[in-house]
């Protein structure tokens, strides 16, 4: 049985995974995290798991191709498409 | 008896924490240390200590160490577990069996997740701000010995030294504070392990070697951690300063 994370954020290695793909990608956190997120909502994967995958070094995010789906990876590659989407949402946590 | 070698180094423990908090202090450091102390004063295996946020949810704030597979452990209880109950009820939950059937039908991920990292047994020690529960400190050990009353009210007292800590950053004259403190200690972790990533992607190096690089420069630069993050993840400190874990050039090491 698959392990549902409800959102993931929780998880000390979805932060240290979007740290890595701020640089690997040479973008803000945020845009990281949405990065990210896509790339877990794309691959239909929890967000923990794919942060695993980054922190480990089974894949990397690069700025060659526009779609997130393409980067180098070599882990599981198991969709196309959906260029256009940008993940479920974005993170509103941390307000006050 | 060991009692009164541990009572004296439980007072120093005391001072220690008196003394941080009066200066501009670093509560994620503070945290740590304080729970590095409960591992050594009660003598088990890890120790770590978790907030409430916002949504009601528990967030690992600090570990006695900062190993990932810890930190994911504790943050595993964002939802199921001990200290979520202990959260919950407002009551400590000690001398928690692993290893037995009430913890695995209780919360199957947790206990799973806790034995495979190779602890037999938990305690969950509720962080109490008045008649409100705020966290939770949460005990692992590795070998089954159990933890009588004296334990539990010194872990109860580290615990409460952990809320006043807490409760003691900079914006006390703000209403509302208790809130707002909380999230501000929680954004803090995230900031840190946003920070190992970026170091351990610059240096090619693990983001627990990552850490143990950051963190040997802020103590001797007397910075503290989440400041230090702050800049490192606005751009404004050049992490070209920070010394290289020798973790960080494989090629030399690993073969």
């Amino acid at each position: 049985m698959v392990l549902e994370w409800p959102s993931g954020l929780h998880r000390p290695v979805v932060h240290q995974a979007t740290g890595m793909i701020s640089i690997q990608l040479d973008v803000t956190m945020e845009e990281a995290l949405v990065r990210l997120r896509a790339h877990a909502y794309g691959s239909e994967r929890p967000l923990g798991e794919v942060a695993e995958d980054v922190v480990a070094r089974r894949l990397r995010f690069n700025n060659l191709d526009d779609d997130f789906d393409n980067e180098n990876n070599d882990a599981d590659d198991g969709n196309d498409g959906n260029d256009d989407v940008n993940g479920p949402y974005s993170p509103d946590g941390g307000k006050g | 008896m060991i009692g009164m070698a541990r009572e004296r180094r439980l007072a120093e423990v005391f001072v220690e924490v008196a003394d941080s908090l009066i200066d501009d202090f670093d509560v994620i450091d503070l945290l740590h240390r304080l729970s590095a102390r409960c591992v050594e004063l009660l003598d088990v295996s890890a120790a770590g200590i978790l907030l409430v946020d916002a949504h009601g949810e528990l967030q690992i704030i600090a570990a006695s160490d900062e190993h990932t597979r810890l930190l994911e452990l504790f943050a595993l209880q964002h939802d199921q577990g001990p200290c979520v109950e202990c959260y919950r009820s407002g009551t400590a939950r000690t001398n928690i069996d692993l290893t037995g059937s009430e913890a695995a039908s209780g919360w199957p991920r947790f206990a799973a997740q806790a034995r495979e990292t190779g602890y037999v047994a938990t305690h969950a020690i509720p962080l109490r701000l008045r008649n409100r529960v705020v966290g939770a400190l949460n005990l692992f050990q590795t070998n089954p010995h159990r933890l009588g009353d004296d334990d539990i009210a010194l872990a109860q007292a580290l615990a409460d030294v952990a809320t006043i800590a807490i409760l003691q950053q900079r914006t006390l004259e703000q209403s509302h504070i208790e809130n707002s403190q909380l999230e501000t200690a929680l954004t803090s972790r995230i900031l840190i392990e946003q920070v190992k990533g970026v170091l351990a992607e610059r240096w090619n190096t693990s983001v627990d070697d990552a850490f143990t690089a950051f963190r040997s420069y802020a103590r001797a630069r007397h910075l503290r951690l989440s400041d230090l993050a702050t800049r490192i993840i606005s751009g404004d400190l050049n992490t070209a300063v920070i010394p290289a874990p020798a973790a960080a050039r494989p090629q030399d090491r690993l073969g």
